[in-house]
């Protein structure tokens, strides 16, 4: 897996999460209203963005940098309850990326 | 979703508060402090005797005509919001038998300001023009020289906005302790009462349920961490791992919190409002403490 094939800004459809899988929607996609939807952007230079939930909803912002191996995607530390660390990639293409949910 | 920018204009506001106002974590301590003595010591069980009504201000902020939501939509989101501190919702039947014995009345009651800070008579609802097309986390929303509405003294009311909010946010709150000019709750006007513009899934009025839940010291039920280390505070609601969401299936078990898993029906998980509808009498005991120690302004009224 390349990592121009998983960077961009990805946020947490969990409207169509399974029991094993977790699916992000590019972040411009027009997602319903949610009491809290986790985001990330990967960019070229190996940083990240990403949104977290907030303990009174006020959605938290983080930064760090992150690398791809294999498939596995691992992120340094950032928001408390941002995406998970580390994610590995079950598929992706241009409308998803979908990782395997975290035990 | 926002685009990136103001969302880190939202997170400059919240780092600005915590780092520019040390008093906030400071505050907030005291509050936690004052919560676990007044819950030992029994004063939050002297609040808990008889009804708190809490005058409330809604600050309406427009741009477009549909957002200038109605006098009625507002009049079901207060009637909502009481029905639910009062535990006499209809759906508290739903709770699990497991339970049922821990569902509890607040006894707080909200109601519409009949007077202005100045002590004239109002209907309490603020209507304000705004040329914004929409608000973010970062509270300009509660400022009128940010195209927002001032809030009114947060000692004497609680101030709610409802507003358009960017990036799919329902809704967010300040906990108590912060400062006076931002406190209060935030509520997107699609998901604010239960007529009008509301909107499935969030038409019941239970946006503000949560948000004012935050407002009276409550914190998640899964504590604000992804694992199992994080709590609630709260003895009587199950540690669970992260949030809820949508309308999940009677038990869904987390952190060997089975046979009964989570509490996902509490109002302070990220259910749809169909699908939540208790507090617990631990979560009663909390906000009474609130009221007995940073809310206490509103107990002489
Ligand atoms: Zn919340």
């Amino acid at each position: 897996m390349r990592a121009d094939e998983v960077s961009g800004r990805w946020a947490h459809a969990h409207e169509e999460d399974t029991s094993d899988e977790m699916v992000f929607r590019p972040a411009d996609a027009e997602l319903p209203p949610s009491r809290g939807r986790v985001a990330f952007e990967l960019r070229a230079d190996g940083s990240f963005a990403e949104t977290g939930l907030g303990p009174a909803d006020v959605p938290e912002e983080a930064t760090g940098s992150w690398t791809l191996e294999g498939a596995t995607i691992r992120l340094s530390d950032g928001a408390a309850q941002g995406v998970p660390r580390e994610m590995e990639v079950l598929r992706t293409d241009k409308e998803r990326l979908v990782v395997r949910k975290p035990r | 979703m926002t685009p990136k920018r103001r969302q880190c204009a939202a997170m400059q506001e919240y780092e600005r508060l915590l780092e520019e106002q040390p008093s906030f974590r400071a505050n907030q301590q005291r509050a936690e402090d004052f919560t676990a003595r007044a819950v030992t010591s029994g004063e939050a069980g002297r609040v808990a005797r008889r009804l708190v009504t809490i005058p409330t201000v809604v600050h309406v902020v427009h741009d477009k005509p549909k957002e200038n939501i109605s006098d009625a939509q507002i009049r079901s989101q207060i009637a909502a919001l009481n029905m639910d501190f009062r535990a006499t919702n209809e759906d508290t039947a739903k709770v699990p038998d497991p339970w049922k014995g821990l569902v509890a009345d607040a006894k707080i009651k909200f109601q519409l300001a009949t007077k202005d800070p100045e002590g004239k008579r109002s209907n309490g609802i603020v209507r304000v023009q705004t040329d914004r097309t929409s608000f973010g986390a970062g509270d300009a929303v509660k400022r009128a020289s940010a195209g927002g509405s001032d809030a009114w003294p947060s000692r004497a009311y609680l101030n709610l906005w409802v507003c358009t909010l960017g990036g799919g946010l329902l809704g967010y709150a300040q906990f108590p302790g912060g400062p006076r000019a931002t406190d209060g709750v935030v509520v997107l006007n699609t998901a604010f009462g239960t007529e009008g513009t509301a909107a499935a899934p969030f038409d019941r009025g239970r946006t503000l349920t949560h948000e004012v839940g935050h407002w009276l010291n409550l914190r998640h039920i899964w504590g604000d961490t992804l694992d199992c280390s994080g709590g609630d505070r709260v003895p009587d609601t199950p540690n669970c791992k992260g949030p809820n969401m949508g309308k999940p299936t009677y038990p869904s078990v987390s952190c060997a919190n089975g046979p009964h898993g989570d509490m996902f029906m509490n109002y302070m998980d990220y259910v749809d409002d169909a699908a939540m509808f208790m507090f617990t009498a631990g979560q009663v005991e909390r906000m009474n403490a609130c009221l007995a120690g940073p809310r206490k302004s509103f107990l002489a009224a």
